[in-house]
């Protein structure tokens, strides 16, 4: 049965990347999706985080860690999937598989534990769906460098020669698109992630869509999120 | 997380290690090493703080600190660092200039754990001149001296972690201070205490162009000084000292007169020689020397020794001291250049020990700390931000205190920033400690209230805080080591009592974040700090832009304000060109000895962008 709203998949593969999980939740709590037809409502936002073969105590850890943000979960819902199997090793895109098999919304997309979205990002794309009726909608995200360390993080910035005043314009190299898909408008057959292309999984499955099904880019012009690398 | 593990010898290890004969009584004979300081294996360090509780003192020991402050924006960190001490201490303070008095009178107002002096003194002989010269009497009234000064180290990069090293191991905590004082209480014949060098200063611990001076003055003490004696001595020139250890030193009169004028040199002056004759000043007195680290701070930790009690100390004492003058047999390389390279890996652990400090982490905060949360004007979005603020006030350590309240309602129309000021005063009136200001919708996250309150304390309640609005598109630079920003803007500012007590708030004349930079710029002047709260985290949509006219009036009153000429046409130029006219009435200037706290642009235009 379809469920409303929207379902968000993020991987998890290491434990040590629990602090940037949390900004990277937090970014997601902030996608509030305004029903159309009732303002004072929210649509529900589903999120999957997908573990890379956790240990319990590990587990036990994430959702002890997560639990911060749950006072402002009003209309998210996280759920954890844990993949135990000892096979196979890599595990990348099995998660991805996964979390398209055990999401039940129209509306789909995932993001990786380093991506920060701006507040209302899935809104805009969410509504350029409905709009124009396209397969996926994609939004502008810029790479940003930062240094982490715990759960502190900075971003690196070029300081200016005689000013440390100037704050600096968001620049960086574009990243990934963030995107948002409509599953009624795709074939269950082209809803795979496959492994082997030379820049990722994520960026096949785009790239694949896009040169087969009506992509909207009307937010590849708008920054939309940030792509934090060390 | 923080590694709290250390790879020095333990007491039980260190009671094995084999005595080498010959020099020194009892004490090992350092094998020195051409191109190297004393190999690390054998020179020993203690780890403060001490592996167990010293006993309480008799008395509260006599303690004068005295600070040369040259570089004002580093004092609110040297005041924070000083309030660890955990016993009276008078506290003397040395600058160039008038202008400058004021601004340390205004950073160190309140202080209370003893008596205040603050004195203008030439510019001359660099931190060493104004101690040694010009509080000469100082070091006759107090047994126990702090040598401070505001250290800055531009000429080598990769030393750009020294100071808060420095800072961290004479006053890291009221532990580490107690356990020099334990050191000295246990070993009346340690005279000086100084900081470990730190790994990238290795290279540099050579005469250099100093060996004759030092040489001339030695003699001047009755110090034989052969050219290529062994040498040690307190890198950084900051170190705890018994005032009769440094008697040769203050016996020579010295004055003024006999160091150089200040030409920025970074070798080769009487400050320089003195620093490195400290230790053997110290062991002409009678006394012996020795260093400490503080755990985790140095990358390699051989040497570095852990104590966990009153034997095992005895034990490093007497074993573990090494004097100079013992040594002037030995032969080491005295004339070497090294270069200093960066070496991020290395200081990183120093870096990450700052960090807890700087935010808070290893301090208790005190009971009763409140916090006061003024929600923007109501708005689509309104409802979860309240609901957020909540949320956030629930994790707040026990025994702190929150609210949350609207911003107030005027009784007449009135601007962003008047209603800014009226939140502030009555969340003070109410009991805050601190006042976080949200200025938009968004959300908190749940923990950043407790991370604003903590780093609060960690200040001491002398900065302005910044939250972060995530994602960061347009960060400021941030003083990796102490999380200084230059101003504090965009969606969550905090403001401490004593900022709003020394400024009175927003400048009302000026608006969003013209207002922000300008009462961080006075704040910065009055001597409190800027800093930025990396665990405070909120989300809010990015703000329009406020480039035009009104951004250009703004910009324009600033810059009468704080008196920068450029600005000043810069922005008067782009009036003109949209046929505005100056603002009238034009803002009183600050004070002229103001000016260089604010950080004004070179491209106007950049002001008025608004990521955030």
């Amino acid at each position: 049965m379809e469920l409303a709203g929207l379902d968000v998949v993020i991987r998890l593969h290491d434990i040590s990347e629990l602090p940037r999980l949390d900004h990277c939740l937090f970014s997601l709590l902030g996608q509030s999706i305004p029903v159309t037809s009732d303002a004072d409502h929210c649509e529900p936002l589903w999120l999957h985080l997908m573990l890379h073969r956790f240990s319990f105590a590990e587990a036990q850890v994430v959702r002890s860690a997560t639990q911060a943000l749950r006072p402002l979960d009003k209309t998210a819902s996280l759920t954890m999937h844990n993949w135990e199997l000892p096979e196979p090793f890599d595990l990348r895109v099995p998660l991805l598989n996964w979390g398209l098999e055990v999401t039940k919304c129209r509306y789909f997309t995932c993001i990786g534990v380093s991506d920060l979205l701006l507040p209302g990002a899935y809104a805009k794309l969410l509504a350029r769906l409905r709009l124009t009726g396209a397969a996926m909608a994609v939004g502008r995200v810029i790479t940003q460098r930062v240094r982490w360390w715990g759960d502190v993080v900075l971003p690196l910035v070029e300081i200016p020669p005689r000013s440390a005043f100037v704050p600096s314009r968001p620049e960086g190299a574009d990243a990934l698109p963030v995107f948002l898909l409509d599953r009624a408008r795709l074939p269950t057959h082209d809803l795979v992630f496959r492994v082997g292309h030379p820049d990722g999984e994520v960026a096949e499955f785009m790239q694949r869509l896009s040169s087969q099904y009506e992509i909207d880019t009307r937010y590849m012009t708008d920054l939309l999120g940030v792509h934090q690398v060390l | 997380m923080i590694s709290t593990a250390h790879a020095g010898p333990s007491d039980a290890q260190l009671a094995a290690v084999t005595v080498q004969p010959g020099v020194a009584g009892a004490r090992p004979h350092p094998v020195l090493r051409e191109g190297s300081a004393y190999p690390l294996e054998q020179e020993f360090s203690l780890e403060l703080p001490l592996g167990y509780m010293p006993p309480p003192l008799p008395a509260p020991p006599h303690i004068a600190v005295v600070l040369h402050a040259f570089h004002l924006d580093l004092l609110p960190e040297i005041r924070a660092y000083l309030n660890h001490i955990p016993f009276p201490a008078d506290l003397f303070v040395s600058t160039d200039s008038m202008a400058k008095q004021q601004v340390v009178e205004a950073c160190f107002s309140g202080w209370n754990h003893g008596t205040l002096k603050v004195r203008v003194l030439p510019n001359c002989g660099r931190d060493v001149a104004p101690k040694l010269v010009g509080f000469a009497t100082v070091h006759n009234r107090y047994e126990y001296l702090l040598h401070l000064h505001t250290k800055h180290s531009p000429h080598a990069s990769g030393l750009a972690g020294w100071r808060g090293y420095l800072l961290e191991t004479l006053l890291g905590s009221p532990e580490v201070v107690r356990g020099v004082f334990e050191v000295f209480a246990q070993a009346p014949r340690i005279g000086l205490l100084a900081p470990q060098h730190i790994d990238d200063l290795r290279p540099w611990i050579r005469w250099g162009a100093n060996f004759e001076l030092a040489a001339a003055l030695a003699a001047r003490m009755g110090i034989p000084l052969p050219r290529r004696a062994p040498l040690d001595f307190p890198s950084g020139s900051m170190f705890w000292v018994r005032s009769a250890a440094l008697r040769p030193l203050l016996d020579l009169n010295l004055s003024f007169a006999d160091f150089p004028d200040e030409r920025g040199q970074t070798d080769g002056t009487l400050a320089h020689a003195i620093e490195r004759l400290y230790f053997l000043v110290c062991e002409q007195a009678g006394f012996d020397w020795m260093k400490i680290s503080t755990r985790g701070q140095l990358h390699d930790q051989k040497g570095v020794t852990a104590i966990t009690g009153p034997e095992p100390l005895k034990r490093f004492l007497s074993r573990r001291c090494v004097r100079l003058s013992a040594l002037r047999d030995e032969t080491r390389a005295v004339e070497d250049h090294p270069i200093i390279t960066a070496q991020p890996a290395k200081l990183r652990r120093a870096l990450h020990v700052l960090w807890r400090h700087a935010l808070g982490d290893a301090l208790p905060l005190p009971h009763g700390r409140q916090l006061v949360i003024v929600l923007p004007d109501e708005a689509p979005g309104h409802d979860r931000l309240a609901e957020s603020a909540y949320a956030a006030l629930r994790r707040l350590p026990s025994g702190a205190l929150g609210r949350v309240v609207a911003t107030p309602k005027l009784e007449r129309d009135g601007s962003d920033t008047i209603r800014r000021n009226v939140a502030l005063r009555a969340g003070f009136a109410a009991g805050a400690d601190l006042v976080l200001l949200l200025g938009a919708p968004g959300l908190m996250h749940p923990d950043s209230a407790s991370a604003l309150l903590r780093m609060s304390e960690a200040q001491g309640g002398r900065a302005l805080l910044e939250g972060i609005s995530l994602p960061q598109l347009a960060p400021k630079p941030v003083d990796d080591k102490d999380f200084t920003i230059s101003w504090a803007g965009g969606p969550a500012i905090a403001v401490p009592r004593a900022v709003f007590n020394a400024t009175g708030g927003f400048d009302e004349c000026l608006l969003g974040r013209f207002a922000e930079m300008e009462l961080s710029w006075r704040a910065r002047a009055l001597g409190f700090a800027i800093r930025h709260c990396p665990r405070a985290l909120f989300l809010a949509a990015p703000g329009d832009t406020e480039a035009g006219p009104q951004a250009w009036t703004q910009g324009l009153r600033l810059a009468i304000k704080w008196g920068n000429a450029a600005a000043k046409a810069d922005f008067m130029a782009l009036l003109r060109e949209l046929g505005e006219q100056p603002p009238e009435p034009q803002p009183d200037p600050v004070p002229v000895e103001w000016r260089a706290f604010a950080d004004f642009p070179r491209d106007p235009a950049v002001v008025c962008r608004n990521e955030t």
